[in-house]
């Protein structure tokens, strides 16, 4: 078994070192798999006929690697410059400017300020009453008024009727119009 | 019926990057392995990383004629693909791990025992490795590898010479720290 490092010193450090040393140079040294170079070969040819057979999209960029080369970098370029000038556009003509209109705007009543309704409150109507309906007026002839001895004139209300008591039969006649009664008629 | 000149020298052109990337594969497929297996420790991955990098290279096989250090360039790619990885596959497993460094270990002649405890030694040491801020402990685990100097290291990282050197200073004392501190644990 070997002796433990002393690293205190410098020689154990040197030691210690030297086994570091040894690992590395061992990783370094470590011999490569027999027929490397044939494998490499063998796909080096398959990529360039592959090449060749693409002949035409050779100068396409190779996947993962595309963005190194300077074609393919200029064309991402111009693309992202187009769609956001496209898209700028779009939008600017698009955007019509508000029309001023003639019309002056109604103030908006709030409810703290304002007009109030001084809180009255609208009762729909539930009941409907009865409906009166007015008598038409017969149409009267200028002659027949002359006939009965009635004129279109009100009649004057006799002075007992203004006064609230009750009239006579004559007068109460006479006030509706009908035919008086004459003293020779009472004498039968 | 005539062929096209500029054809004919397509064709050319084509065939000799082939050949040029195929020459690329025989000669710096393992480094690449070694370095993709020593941030990811396990063989599938690292494998398919180093794969990934010659597809990277096949794609840009045109520029390949200006590349002055054809190993610092593939090791700068597979590093690139690598630490994306890691970073992706956080939530994985570390089972997996754990068999393939058993697996790399050398067999002369130590029992299965033996071979079970020093895999266990080294898993803790590369625990405390990844514990390690990733400045220094990118800068550690590339000084492992003996074909890298420290120019090399500097150039795939990005980095001048004297921050590689000052990093890794500052990684050795940190990885003391760390196995002082598990230990006094223990």
């Amino acid at each position: 078994m070997n002796p433990p490092h002393d690293m205190s010193s410098p020689r154990g450090r040197a030691d210690e070192y030297a086994d570091v040393e040894r690992t590395l140079r061992l990783m370094a040294r470590v011999p490569a798999p027999e027929g490397i170079e044939s494998r490499v070969k063998a796909r080096l040819g398959e990529a360039s006929r592959a090449v060749e057979r693409s002949g035409r999209l050779a100068f396409l960029p190779v996947p993962g690697e595309w963005l190194h080369s300077r074609w393919s970098r200029g064309f991402a370029a111009a693309a992202i410059v187009v769609i956001v000038a496209g898209s700028g556009w779009a939008v600017f003509s698009r955007v019509e400017p508000a029309q001023v209109e003639n019309v002056m705007p109604v103030p908006q009543m709030h409810a703290s300020g304002g007009f109030s309704t001084a809180g009255a409150m609208r009762a729909p109507q539930t009941l409907q009453g009865p409906v009166l309906s007015r008598p038409a007026a017969k149409p009267v002839k200028p002659g027949d008024q002359e006939a009965n001895g009635t004129s279109l004139k009100t009649p004057k209300m006799d002075k007992t009727v203004q006064d609230g008591r009750r009239g006579t039969k004559k007068q109460d006649r006479l006030h509706r119009g009908g035919p008086a009664r004459t003293t020779e008629h009472v004498k039968k | 019926m005539e062929i096209p000149r500029s054809a004919v020298h397509d064709v050319m052109r084509q065939h000799a990057e082939e050949q040029a990337i195929a020459g690329l594969v025989e000669t710096y497929a393992t480094t690449l392995y070694r370095v993709a297996f020593s941030v990811l420790r396990n063989a599938a991955d690292a494998e398919d990383a180093v794969q990934e990098t010659f597809l990277r290279v096949l794609r840009h096989r045109k520029t390949l004629s200006e590349v002055r250090d054809h190993r610092v360039w593939l090791v700068r790619i597979v590093w690139n693909i690598v630490l994306d990885r890691k970073r992706r596959s956080k939530t994985r497993p570390e089972t997996d791990d754990i068999a393939d460094l058993a697996r790399i270990l050398p067999a002369d002649g130590l029992t299965a025992e033996e071979r079970a405890a020093a895999a266990q030694h080294h898993r803790h040491v590369l625990a405390c490795v990844d514990q390690l801020p990733a400045k220094e402990r990118e800068v550690l685990v590339l000084s492992a590898f003996e074909e890298l100097s420290s120019v090399e290291i500097a150039l795939v990282l990005g980095i001048t010479e004297s921050s590689v050197r000052s990093r890794l200073f500052r990684a050795r004392n940190l990885m003391s720290g760390l196995l002082d501190h598990s230990r006094s644990l223990r």
